[in-house]
Parts: structure tokens; sequence; C-alpha cells
């Protein structure tokens, strides 16, 4: 059965009303344990249960327990937090009834109103309350036991106690930057002003202090910083990577820039003078430096460097001399 | 505004099936569906770590995520002895000798003398193997991970990432291929807001991107509005999504048009030093216009280097060949590295399969070899300085780490924060991964 223009609709005007509120407020988005798991047990799970008569559940996935949604079947993932549109659990109760992959597989299509319940739980951030229902799988367990690599270990202790950024911020901010996150379910954020036309005006980044505790990367290459502009980076606690490459900016760090954690900086291309090297002192953490295209001479940047044999210093690009006329493919163009 | 209207209106009259690539879903819900699901931002309540398989591949960006991939492909079947995985000594290496890199146990060929003075960045993958033997299901094979056929297009990495991702540079094309042609990089059943940009003749630039000077720009753009309407009427009487995307197509094409970063096409704002020193070959121009465009923001950029099926005088052609991909390659990764770029920027050097280590004598030639061949990595978070897997004496047998073509795609979205395991939808409804159940090499990464 299409879904009509007045269903598709319906199911927008729910899931906008609830996302007009907010993240999960109260008595707003469907209740898991009321609203969400009636519709599984009665029209899923016996397929997607425990083990039955020696037969797995259907596709290596049970819908019975908190954990077991969680972690998906054979598939992967079934429910992407906010997004319907990329939950299969969703999705596929959308399909055409005769079409082969429609769930469920037996029986009648979930009504419209099983429909909308499902998508606005998902959209509203998917959270089952107190609802647990059975065990999770052993190997859940077992994972959660694994050793964390070492790259993901650093995020994740750079982000303890971090709350994510407010949706409506994010949203607000990505109008007008690239924000990235660092891992998928991590708060922080890679933050590029790359290729935004017209620089960033004043009154863009004074308010760039509202990223200051979630930003781990922040890239301004390619704009025109206003005089005095970086004066409101402050203090960024978790800003390890900072990009100004290419921009205009000349004068040296201002006094108040103290970024603690910063480990590289990208200075290529800024006609900075030697005065910046005294300023580079200021960052204990700091482990690579860009300054090719900058109007330090090479020889005072190669003692410099010399100097410190914990930082790496990249200067100008060491390219190649031009081909020989005489090579024998010159001429020819592949 | 009334164009937007008119594509939301025909996107909701579109089937009833929900997509990946939805045109009957907003682009804005599905940029941001995309990102919150794929990259989990602002999802409070997400299902992370619970995802067991998941969270245990870390299919979660590294440290040094790549940002941007940099795709160069040797069209044809790239000889591996001749190359990279050279066997000094044996029959079947023939004439080419090695030489020694900056890397203490690695060797190149002798025909890659400047990238052995950069190999402290690059990593070696002398195990790929492919299932495909033959130019257009290998080529199709690598930029894929499925293998051709007739029923279904598959997207290659470019389109998915393009797709999957809300691009850094929204004025220029998210997917970009230089020097090739229409078959090596595809959208596949993507839409064709995804497919590469095809870009000819890098010395050219971009063609037909500048308004004609009798064209003022207020007639141009009562032009485009008188025109706009006219599309409007049709759109609304006949709402498919390829109407859709051929309305998107127009406003990509204007605000490409109206780009400040359109100059990146424009390899004469270069020094004349910087690209003598790239090599004046389509090849090395294009690695220049590359650097570029990643600069600027360009999420994939693929460029082709073509002639590499030496069935016929291989090593002849080796000489023809291998310099100005040492030297486009070269130049590339050390100007990335000065500008802080090569951090982000993940740089592929691939081929369809390998060449036959016994040598037809009659031809001087080398056939098509499957079973093991190599390509390279670098940049985006990659441990430069290493040769990863090992042939066998004679480049005929992977003894250990082999890497099938969609274990390498795989590594490539991992690298880019895409998360392999994950299903996506094509418009019939059917499942596919973005390299097709490939499994990332961990070990390639620092």
């Amino acid at each position: 059965m299409r879904i009509t223009r007045a269903q598709f609709a319906f199911a927008l005007a729910l899931t906008s009303a609830v996302a007009a509120q907010g993240p999960d407020p109260v008595g707003a988005a469907p209740d898991f344990a009321r609203d969400v798991w009636p519709i599984l047990d009665a029209r899923c799970v016996s397929c997607h249960g425990p083990q039955k008569n020696g037969r797995e559940p259907k596709g290596g996935l049970r819908l019975d327990g908190i954990d077991w949604i969680r972690a998906g079947g054979d598939g992967g993932a079934v429910v992407t937090a906010r997004d319907p549109d990329d939950s299969p659990l969703y999705t596929l109760t959308l399909l055409d009834g005769d079409d082969p992959d429609i769930m469920p597989a037996k029986g009648a299509p979930l009504t419209d109103a099983q429909r909308a319940t499902l998508r606005a739980w998902i959209e509203a951030g998917a959270s089952f309350g107190s609802w647990t229902g059975s065990g999770g799988p052993a190997d859940i367990e077992a994972a959660a036991a694994a050793p964390v690599p070492p790259h993901r270990q650093h995020w994740q202790e750079l982000a303890h106690g971090l709350e994510p950024l407010p949706a409506s911020k994010l949203e607000a901010w990505r109008k007008v930057a690239t924000i990235r996150p660092v891992l998928p379910d991590l708060p922080l954020l890679r933050v590029s002003f790359r290729a935004r036309e017209g620089g960033v005006d004043a009154a863009l980044l004074r308010r760039l202090g509202e990223l200051d505790q979630h930003a781990v990367e922040l890239d301004v290459s390619r704009v025109e910083l206003p005089a005095g502009a970086l004066t409101n980076l402050g203090s960024w606690p978790r800003l390890e990577h900072l990009s100004l490459a290419n921009g205009s900016f000349r004068k040296g760090l201002p006094q108040a820039t103290a970024l603690p954690r910063l480990r590289s900086l990208n200075l290529f291309g800024t006609g900075v003078g030697s005065a910046i090297l005294e300023e580079l002192e200021r960052f204990p953490d700091l482990e690579v430096v860009y300054l090719g295209g900058t109007a330090i001479p090479a020889d005072m940047l190669r003692e410099w460097a010399a100097a410190r044999p914990g930082l790496r210093v990249v200067g100008a690009a060491d390219l190649p001399p031009a081909e020989p006329a005489e090579a024998p493919w010159a001429g020819r163009r592949r | 505004m009334s164009r937007s209207r008119t594509r939301s209106q025909a996107r909701s009259r579109a089937s009833s099936h929900v997509r990946l690539r939805a045109d009957d879903v907003s682009r804005r819900a599905f940029v941001r569906g995309a990102a919150s699901g794929l990259l989990g931002v602002a999802a409070a309540g997400a299902l992370p770590a619970a995802n067991a398989r998941a969270a245990s591949l870390t299919g979660a960006p590294r440290r040094g995520a790549a940002q941007r991939v940099i795709f160069l492909y040797m069209s044809g079947g790239m000889s591996h002895l001749d190359t990279l995985d050279p066997k000094p000594g044996a029959e079947t290496q023939g004439p080419t000798t090695a030489i020694d890199t900056n890397v203490d146990g690695i060797q190149l060929s002798q025909h890659f003398p400047l990238l052995a003075q950069s190999m402290d960045k690059v990593a070696l993958v002398r195990t790929l193997q492919s299932t495909q033997g033959a130019h257009a299901q290998g080529r199709y094979f690598l930029h894929t991970s499925y293998e051709l056929r007739g029923t279904i297009r598959h997207p290659s990495m470019g389109a998915w990432l393009s797709a999957l991702r809300e691009p850094e540079n929204p004025t220029l094309p998210g997917h970009v291929s230089v020097g090739g042609d229409i078959y090596s990089a595809q959208g596949g059943f993507l839409s064709s807001r995804h497919y590469p940009l095809p870009i000819g003749d890098p010395d050219a630039g971009l063609q037909d991107a500048y308004r004609p000077k009798t064209v003022s720009d207020e007639r141009f753009h009562r032009r485009w509005e008188r025109l706009q309407g006219m599309n409007e009427e049709f759109a609304r009487t006949i709402g498919t999504p390829s109407v859709a995307a051929y309305g998107e197509a127009y406003d990509q094409a204007l605000a490409l048009m109206e780009s400040a970063d359109l100059e990146a096409f424009d390899l004469s704002r270069e020094d004349e030093a910087v690209r003598d020193a790239y090599g004046r070959s389509r090849f090395g121009q294009g690695c220049l216009l590359a650097r570029r465009l990643a600069e600027r923001g360009v999420g994939f950029i693929e460029v082709v280097s073509g002639g590499w099926d030496t069935h016929n005088d291989n090593f002849e052609s080796m000489e023809d060949l291998c310099p100005p991909v040492d030297r486009g390659l070269t130049c590339l990764l050390r100007d990335l590295e000065a500008r802080g770029l090569l951090r982000d920027t993940l740089v592929v050097l691939a081929t369809e399969f390998g060449r036959t280590p016994d040598i037809v004598e009659a031809r001087s030639g080398r056939n098509h070899y499957p079973k093991a061949f190599s390509g390279l990595l670098a940049g985006g978070g990659i441990r430069g300085g290493q040769a990863w897997g090992r042939t066998d004496d004679e480049g005929r047998e992977v003894l250990e780490n082999p890497v099938r073509l969609q274990d390498f795609s795989a590594t490539i979205a991992y690298a880019l924060g895409l998360d392999p395991e994950r299903e996506h939808f094509s418009p019939s409804g059917r499942p596919f991964q973005v390299a097709n159940k490939g499994r990332p090499v961990l070990g390639l990464f620092a």
C-alpha cells in the first residue's frame, strides 16, 4: 500500500511537532514501554525474538531487549537515533505490501498509526526510558571488556564529562561552517571555515566561543580574519589542531591566546615573520608547526628547529627540480 | 523560494520507498540525517558503542581522520614487479632493477627514484587481490567493490562519500574525476548529483564555466528566472525524481559558476616552477589540480593515468609510464605535507590488477594478473614508511596479509569515517555497503 500524501503529511506533522519541542520533553515523544513495545511485541518478536525450536532469530536480529535492539542484526544497526529514514526498523515497514523485503514479513503491514509511532519514537531520539526487556548478547559484554584502541581512548578521555552541543546550536553553526564529529558517538567536533565566501565577520567570531568546549580542530584557512579576531579564541580547553593557513594574518598571536592542548598549528602561507617563533614557546604540547610560505628566512627557521628536536617544523615543500627537456617522455601527453 | 517549493512537491509524489539518496526527503533533512546517522552528531541517546561490532571494529574515524581523498588510478593493470614490489635477482623480474629508499629494508623499482626519497610518507600494499581479470570487470570491482552486473549500477567510493557526508565546500562538486573516462568512477544508483565532474585535460580547466561577456549579470539572471518559471510548470505536472535531479544539476552549475573557488580549476594561477615540478604531463598537472581542489574542500578527486595494459613492450613502456607518476605523486605528497594537508588527506594509488610474473618473451610483455599486485596509501592517518604484506620471491603468490580489493576500499572508507559495516538501501530497497563486506586493514593506520 503506497503512502498517500495525507499520510506522509500526517507523519511529517507528527514528527515536526515532536522535533520542534526539542530533545525528549516528557510526555511529548512516544514512550517506548507504552507506545512502541506493544507493536514490537505483537508484530515483530515472533521472528525477532529468542531462538525457537532450534531456529535462530531472523536476520540475526532480536527486538525483545534494549541491548538486542541496539546491537542490530546481520545487516548492522536497525535504528539510528533521530533519523527514521536511516532506520530499517522503520523504513522496511513502509515498503509495498508485495515487496519481499517488507516488515513484518508475515501478515498485514503495520497500520499508519503504528508506523507513525515508530517514526516519532526514532525522531525524538530512540530512547527507552526505564524499559530494558530481555538481557543482551554475550558478545556485547565481551566487547565492553575488550581493550579500547589508543586513538579512541584519547578521544574518550578528552570528552569525559562533556555534554553534546545542543542540536539547535549545531544547526545554526552548520549554516556557516562545516562541522564534523571526530568520532560518531562523542561530542568532540572539527570546525572548518575553510571554504566560506566573504570571510568570517567579527560578530560571528564573537560567537565562536559557543564552540570552545567542543572543538578539537579549528580550520579558518582561506578566510580573511578581521583584526583582533583571535582574541576571542581565549583558552579553548580541547583545541588540538588550529589552521590559520593562507590567511592575511601577520601580526602574531595575541597574548590572550592560550591554547593548553594545542598539538598542531598551521601557518602556511600567512606571511608571518620571525617574531612568531618566540610566541610558539607558549604552547607546551605543540608537536608540529607548518611555517612554509612565511616571511621567516629559511636558515633562521632551520636553526630554530634544530634547537627543538621534539617539535616537527615543516617548511616550504621540497619539490624536485623540473624534468629535463631531453627526457624520453617529454612532449608525450600521458 | 519557488524553486525549492517545486522540488519538494516533486519529491512528495515519488514512490513510497524510503531511499538512501531519497528524492522524497528534503536535502537538508537527508544531510542532517546522514550526518547524525552515520556520524552520530547530536544523536544524544545514540546507539553507539552498544553496537558491539561497530565498536570493536572501531568503524569510527581514526585520529587525523581523512577529510578528503585523492585517488590515483593506474588504468590498465599496473605491473607490480616493475613498480612497487620488485624482486631483484628473480627471473620474473626481467631487466627492471630495484633501488633503495629512504626507509631501511624497503626497495622500489628503478623507475621511482623520487618516490624513493619520500617513502617515509607511504604505506605500500603489496598483497592486493582481485577476483576479476578483465578490464571492465576489474575496473568496476576496484571502484565499487561489487561485481559488474547487467541489472544494477553500484556507486563508487567517491559517490558514496558525496552522498553520505555533508560537503566541506558546497559551491564545488564533491566528486571530481580528472583525465578518466566516465566508466572509471561512477554514481551508480545514487542521484546524479554525486556523479563525478569530469575534467578531461587539466590544462584546459573547466570548460564553459564562464558567462560570455556579451551577457550581463542582470540579463543572465533574468533569463535564468524565466527558465526556472517555465521549468516549474513542467515539474509540477511531471514530478519524477529525474526531473528534480535535472533541476538540481542546473542549480549546482550556477553555484559553481558563481563560486569564488572556481579559480581552483585554473592552473595558470600556479607558479610555472610548481607546474614544472609536478611534470608537464596530463597526470602531473592532474595531481596539481587535485591539490588545489583538496585545498578548497573537494571531498574525492580521482586522477587517472592511462596506458598500463602492457601486454607488449612492458619494459620499454615503464620508461614512459612511470616517471610522470613518480613525479606527480611525490610532488603531491610533499606539497600536501607542506600545507599541513597530508594529515587529513588520504592519497591512494591503485590499479585493477597486476601483471604476470612470467614474461611473454615474444612480445616482451606481461599479461593480466589479479592474484597478487600492489597499490599504496599515504596521509589521512596512515602510518608511512611501511610495506604491508609479502609476496613470494617471484611475485606470484601472497604469503602474508592478503588485502582483497574490497578490504582496500573498506580501509579507505574507514579512514574517511564511513562505517564499512553499515547497510544503505538502493532505490529498490536492497541493502548495499560502501565496500561490500570488506574489512578495513587496521594495521595500516598510525
